[in-house]
Formats: structure tokens, sequence, C-alpha cells
């Protein structure tokens, strides 16, 4: 069954957001999120515009800047949330790993 | 040499993968695409070269010289990672790339799921339900026509089946291999992968053989037994398309004929026999073997199972006389007319022969609702005319000399010029009888 949009956030999602903590370009996550996971995540071209698109319709990111077709991005207030609520759903699955694993099982 | 190509290549239109494989051998042979449409591609040469290329989806029409500012800025984030435009039908756009590994330009399945249904629902889906609403009113307009026009006239409207089948088969194949695609493609997104599967076109090829069978059926019907000549034709014709057919999936099993290629030539080779399975009963059917009378060339009256000279008694030189033949396995008619020089009373009759004995309800029904719609049928005393079932005509007030009568395996309408006597009625009721 199809999740419900940004029910949960994809490794994407949540590193396109991560980036927009401080006003950034959107082209210049293309680079930003690879450099920031070490190469373990990338964001195709058009997965990314399509998804600065839809958070921009749900007001979790709003425009900054407009310099002819280059468009800088923040998070808002909203979009912090959906972070927060994103990181606090993956402490709480690591917490629940380490409790069935124990600490000592950790790599 | 020619620097340019044109390709006759079709490929469905949510095949992105082989779309793409095929523009990438292309383009190592030192062919790049220009154009693209759903039947043929347009090539430029350039050097040999290896790029790997991309079919996406977007949900605007692209015109490549004429982009928007939208359009511009979604391919400014492509070219960052190497991906340039080069070429675009409609809202599908054809990127290429350089590098040996680029980054994907879709890295989320369930994204480029929602930009493919969104687009292809406005580009393609709309236009398959139009093509199968269309064969599906051929269909119900030859039903409508019934199997007495559809099979026993002099110039049968084959074209309505035809279309219909050929309408059909454009529209459903594509149209559910989409939806089925489209069912593992959204279960494959919803667990955070890309369905690797390439669509099969086992729907196409079984759709185009079912339309090849039902117009080579229509053609046999329609044409063969004409005269030997037409059925060597038919013959061939067949036999050349059954090979051809034959030698395409063998190809393209052997992995010797690309399947855009494969398809391409089904589909053109299909709508060539569709074009002869239309014109051929058309051009043989006998629209008229006789003409006796003013102008004609024939010496002696032609023979006719009965004529008014028979009846009435009147000279053969006061009409003309007519004979049209049509049919096809199934049913055939052949109908008389004699129109009086001057004075004399017209006299006309159209025999139907019913070949096939299950189509003899359907062509009794259809002979019925033709007469009916000149006024009333009435039942008359079918005793008279030595026959199973007799109708009259009841119009304008009045009775008319306008008789439909049924025999075992055929039906004649008979339209008199004049109020038959008893005694002519036992001569057409001998005659018609003999038959």
């Amino acid at each position: 069954m199809p999740r419900a949009k940004f029910q949960t956030l994809t490794e994407q999602m949540f590193y396109i957001l991560l980036c927009l903590k401080n006003e950034c370009y959107g082209l210049d996550i293309l680079d930003r999120v690879p450099a920031m996971t070490n190469g373990r995540v990338t964001v195709g071209s058009g997965t990314l515009y399509n998804l600065l698109e839809q958070f921009l319709a749900e007001g979790m990111i709003r425009q900054t800047r407009v310099e002819g077709r280059r468009r800088s991005y923040i998070l808002t207030q909203h979009g912090m949330d959906m972070l927060q609520k994103e990181y606090d759903r993956i402490l709480a699955q690591t917490w629940d790993y380490y409790r069935i694993f124990g600490e000592g099982e950790q790599k | 040499m020619k620097d340019k190509k044109l390709v006759q290549i079709s490929f469905a239109f949510y095949d992105r993968d082989n779309l793409a494989k095929y523009l990438e051998e292309q383009a190592a042979a030192g062919w790049l695409i220009e154009s693209y449409s759903l039947n043929h591609i347009r090539f430029r040469q350039i050097r040999p070269e290896k790029l790997r290329f991309s079919i996406i989806y977007y949900h605007t029409p692209v015109t490549a010289n004429c982009l928007t500012n939208e359009q511009m800025e979604y391919l400014e984030f492509c070219a960052r990672t190497g991906w340039y435009l080069v070429a675009a039908e409609r809202r599908m756009l054809i990127m290429a790339n350089q590098a040996e590994h680029p980054i994907p330009i879709e890295t989320d399945p369930e994204i480029q799921l929602e930009n493919i249904h969104k687009s292809v629902k406005k580009q393609h889906i709309r236009n398959l339900i139009l093509y199968i609403a269309m064969g599906v009113l051929y269909f119900i307009w030859s039903a409508y026509m019934g199997v007495v026009y559809l099979f026993a006239s002099a110039t049968p409207p084959t074209h309505f089946l035809v279309m219909g089948a050929w309408y059909c088969a454009l529209g459903l194949p594509d149209m559910i291999g989409y939806y089925i695609w489209r069912r593992k493609a959204r279960a494959a997104a919803a667990e955070g992968t890309f369905y690797s599967g390439v669509p099969s076109n086992c729907l196409f090829y079984i759709a185009m053989l079912l339309v090849f069978a039902f117009c080579a059926a229509l053609l046999v019907i329609h044409s063969y037994g004409i005269n030997p000549v037409l059925n060597g034709i038919i013959i061939t014709i067949i036999t050349i398309g059954i090979i051809c057919g034959v030698y395409c999936l063998l190809g393209r099993q052997l992995s010797k004929i690309s399947a855009g290629v494969c398809r391409s030539i089904v589909t053109m080779g299909l709508t060539a026999f569709l074009i002869l399975s239309i014109l051929i009963p058309v051009g043989f059917s006998t629209v008229y073997s006789f003409n006796h009378g003013q102008g004609s060339v024939l010496a002696n009256p032609p023979d006719m199972p009965m004529s008014v000279t028979e009846l009435t008694g009147a000279s053969f030189d006061d009409y003309i006389t007519r004979k049209y033949t049509g049919g096809s396995l199934l049913l055939s008619q052949d109908e008389y007319l004699q129109y009086a020089v001057s004075g004399c009373p017209d006299f006309c009759y159209t025999i139907t022969y019913v070949h096939a004995d299950f189509l003899y309800d359907a062509c009794q029904k259809d002979l019925l609702k033709d007469f009916a719609k000149r006024g009333e049928a009435i039942t008359a005393d079918a005793s008279g005319w030595n026959a199973d079932a007799a109708y009259q005509l009841y119009e304008h007030g009045s009775v008319q000399h306008n008789y439909l009568l049924c025999y075992d395996g055929y039906f004649v309408e008979i339209l008199f010029g004049w109020a038959p006597t008893p005694e002519q009625i036992a001569i057409v009721a001998q005659k018609l009888s003999d038959i």
C-alpha cells in the first residue's frame, strides 16, 4: 500500500531538508547531499526538482531569493517539525535496536 | 553519404528501457536521435559515441526550441549531473549523458511513477480510450447495419468491421499492458525500489494476430470463390502475412530483431493487410452483370428466374433490365430490376441466398426490419406463394404490391408495378419455389 505523502521521509527527502537548514540554492543540493553522506546518498536532478516543488507546495520550505532561474530556499517551521518528527522516529528505531541486540553487539 | 536517416520503429509508450537501450546502440554506431514519434525516429550522424539515455516524462508538453522558464530550470538541474536534452515528444523527454555511470535523473521510484502517470494520462491514455471507443462504435454500427448488408451487398462495408478491429487493437493492448506494468512498478515503489522488468509486448502481438485472423476471415468470406485468380491472390497475401509474422516473432525470440523494429514491422505489415482486406472485397464484388435495353450491347434477353414478360406478356425490349449481384461465402444477393421504357409497369425482385444456415433467422430479421422501414409489414398468406412465410407492405394507409417471401435457404422481396392477378401470383410462386 503506498505510503501517505510525507508521512515518513525517504533518505533523499531527509537530506534535502537538512541541506535547507540554511539558505541554499536548489541546484547546490545536488552536490551537498553526497558530500554530507560520503557519497552514500545521491539525489537525481529530476527527483530533486520535483521534491523542491512538492516541499514548496506543502509549506515545508520557502523560496528566499530568485536570481534569473536560480532559486534559493530555506526550511520553514513546518519543515523543521517534519524533520524533527523523522529524527524522533529514527531515534526510536535506533533505541529499539539497542534494546533488542544490546549495546555490546553494536559494531 | 547521408548524414540523416529515418527509421520506422515503434515502442510502447511505457517501454522506456527498450527505447533507451536502442538509442544507446544507435549512438555507439554513430547515430544520434534528432526527433522522436511513436512510429519513427529521425537520426543524425555523429562520431560513434558511448552515451547513456534516459526517458523522462515531464508534466507539461515540451518543445525543444521553445522552452518555458520552468522547463529551462528543470533542464539546468539535469545538466548539473551531465544530462542534456536531445529530443522531446510532447511530454516525453529524451536525455543523454556522456558519463559511463551517471547519476540517474530520477532516484525516487514513487515520484517517477507519479510523473509518468500524470503525463501518460494526458498524452497517451486519452488517445487509447478514444481508439477503443471508436473501435466499439464501428462494431456497434456494423451490428446495426445487419448481416444482410454486411455479407450480401454488392459493395460490402467491410471497412466498418476492419476499422473496428484495428482501433480496438491499437488501444487495448497498450492500455492493458501499461496498467499491468504500473501495478508491478507500484508494488516495487512501495518497497522503495525501481521495477526492473521489461514490458512485454505479448498482448500487442496477440491483438495483432487476432486482428490478422479476423481480417483474413473477412477477406476469405467476402472474396474467395469469385474467380481463381482472386482465390490465388487471397491465399498468397494471407500466406505472405503469416510468413512475415512468423519471421518477425522468430527473429525477436532469437534477439536478431529489436523489440521496436519487430513491433514496427508487424504494425506496418498489418496496416497494409487491412487496407487490402477493405479494398479487395469492394474491388472485386460484381456490381451488375447485364444491362439489356436502351443502349445495351446484349443481343439476347438475359437469363433470369422470372421476368415481367412472362407475367404480363410485355416485350423484353420495352424494358431496361439490370441485375446486381453481391455477396460472400455466407450470404449473397441477386437483384433484378426491370424499368419500363414507356407506359408499362415496373417489376423488381431481390433474392437473398443464405449459404450459412445459422444466419437464416438473423437475415429474416434484417430483411423484415428493412421492409418495415417503409411502412408496416403485415403477415400474408404464404401458401399462395409456396413459401414458408410471407409479408406484405402496408404503406400510407393501403396495402402495396410489395412482398417479402421466406423460403428454405433464401428470401425473395418482390415489388410489382401493378396489382398481380391470382394466375400471375401462381406463376411467380411456381418459379420461386424452383430456385
